[in-house]
């Protein structure tokens, strides 16, 4: 019962190395949680600012499980229609665009203690003095990232950008705060903002050490079903010698000459 | 008393080496499956679900069912251990119509011979399945194993100790072909064939009312895990509450086991 315990055990451990191994070689995002939506689905405003305007929104507060060997990276991609709605009937089928500079985008990510800190309201962001609330938020986050544009993609309707930041490994609430400065007069357009939590399993030296005890336990097992049974012992240890004669220190060509 | 049990012990232990060695590669082999695919698709389930479980706020208010891809690695382990325990059922049949009087001249008792089996067929391949889903898990982080729900590996068990009970009712019949058939059978088609009498009965009988809670509570007990599967998310259209029909689930996989034991102990005959 001991040998097959331990063969058994050998096997659940070959396994559990054998899935750490293609979680490595895998693809390096194993999943992604989608976390937020299209403008106004959170908290989305428009501010005007003159000569500009700013577009807002955020994500859920949410938190991170501390594993060994994952990682986590916070992903933003802004979709941009610049579709005139509702679409005239335009018997030539061009579309009409909004005429629209867009002069930035930025990801805020802020953690729950340094939101109170910062002593920053919601309600604060929406005035005019959002560039300067801008500034003090970016000292109190922990990180800001700039949104780059796609380029290979961009047809003169639709505009997309992404942008990863990587996330620390902490249980702390944080959510994510997106700003995109324009010269679309407010609520002209609605940019769709999704934020996702990509996932990167790569197990470290622990895990495959773990698995390795599994291994060694099993091997134990059948050791001792060995030490307890040395008639089976003395048996394979027979068996093994035959099949591998050079172990034991005798000549190929000794068994074929008798 | 102790004594006798002890040497009952000793004795069926014994057999169970003997069915080990013959089939311990087939356990293996599907273990090694098993754990593999457990791994791969439940580790990441779980920490996807732990992150979206940590959003607050609307729309995120309710949070998506427990692990959903959990539901799917167990559906797919217990096919294959299925297999197993089939394979095993058959392996048994065959040995009754041939060599078992043989087995039976040894100092073995029909009580000892039934139970070596009984675990064989019922108790090692659904261990095994349980192991597989944990053994991976706690290699990767042990903290992991307090964050599955318990609620779908439990009835999964439930659910599958009660259908390889009926695979040791099979063996005694003697013929393969008869376990292969009542194994497919009962993996394959009553889970849903039931569900489509059931269907049949509320629109030819009930001009489409749903069939009596009577027929539905029996479908769970014989099937909480299916049921619980199935009707994820509209689990108040149940009559019962899964966890509560897993008990009469226990209750006849008991009965189906003892009487099995009795009945090959008082009335079988060896041939």
């Amino acid at each position: 019962m001991l040998k097959s315990a331990g063969k058994l055990l050998i096997v659940l451990g070959l396994a559990s190395l054998l899935s750490m191994g293609l979680f490595e070689a895998g693809p390096e995002r194993r999943t992604s949680s989608f976390i937020s939506g299209t403008g106004g689905w959170v908290a989305s405003a428009w501010v005007d600012l003159g000569n500009q305007s700013a577009y807002l929104t955020t994500s859920p507060w949410f938190s991170l499980p501390e594993v060994e060997g994952v990682s986590f990276e916070l992903s933003c991609s802004v979709y941009v229609d610049l579709t005139i709605r509702p679409m005239p009937i335009n018997l030539t089928g061009r579309v009409r665009v909004l005429n629209v500079t867009i002069y930035g985008m930025k990801v805020y990510l802020i953690n729950k203690s340094a939101a109170s800190s910062s002593g920053i309201v919601w309600g604060s962001l929406l005035t005019s003095a959002l560039p300067e609330e801008l500034k003090v938020l970016e000292k109190y986050s922990e990180a800001v990232i700039e949104l780059g544009e796609e380029p290979s993609y961009r047809p003169s309707f639709f505009r997309f950008y992404e942008g990863k930041v990587p996330l620390k490994n902490s249980k702390e609430e944080r959510m994510a705060l997106f700003v995109m400065f324009s010269n679309a007069s407010p609520g002209s357009l609605e940019p769709g903002v999704d934020f996702s939590v990509l996932m990167t399993i790569s197990p470290e030296l622990q895990q495959y050490a773990r698995g390795l005890y599994i291994i060694m336990a099993g091997a134990s097992l059948i050791v001792l079903h060995y030490l307890r049974h040395p008639e089976e012992a003395r048996e394979l240890s027979r068996r093994v010698r035959r099949r591998f004669p050079l172990l034991s220190g005798k000549s190929t060509t000794e068994g074929s000459s008798r | 008393m102790l004594g006798d049990l002890r040497k009952f012990a000793f004795r069926a232990k014994l057999h169970m080496e003997f069915i080990l060695a013959r089939h311990i590669s087939l356990y293996a082999v599907v273990a090694f499956l098993a754990a593999l695919l457990n791994a791969y698709i439940v580790i990441p389930s779980i920490l996807d679900q732990i992150v979206t479980a940590s959003m607050s706020g609307p729309p995120f208010g309710p949070v998506r069912p427990p692990t959903p891809f959990m539901g799917i690695s167990l559906t797919l382990a217990h096919l294959i251990f299925s297999l197993v325990s089939v394979s095993i059922a058959a392996s048994m049949a065959g040995e009754l119509a041939s060599t078992s009087l043989f087995h039976l001249s040894q100092p073995l008792r029909r009580s000892e011979y039934s139970v070596s089996w009984l675990l064989a067929i019922v108790w090692l391949p659904s261990l095994l399945m349980a192991l597989s889903l944990f053994v991976p898990i706690s290699a990767f982080d042990p903290r992991l194993v307090l964050r599955v729900s318990f609620q779908p590996i439990y009835l999964r068990l439930v659910e599958d100790i009660l259908t390889f009970s009926m695979f040791c009712w099979a063996a005694l019949t003697r013929r393969r072909g008869v376990v292969a058939f009542i194994g497919i059978f009962f993996i394959l088609l009553l889970p849903y064939l039931s569900l489509v009498i059931l269907g049949l009965i509320s629109y030819v009988f009930l001009g489409g009312r749903n069939p009596p809670s009577l027929l539905l509570t029996v479908y769970e007990i014989i099937f909480p895990s299916t049921t619980s599967t199935l009707f994820l998310g509209s689990v108040g259209q149940l009559s019962l509450d899964p966890m509560r029909a897993s008990v009469g689930t226990l209750i006849i996989s008991v009965f189906a086991q003892l009487s099995y034991v009795l009945y090959f102990i008082r009335k079988f005959e060896v041939k």
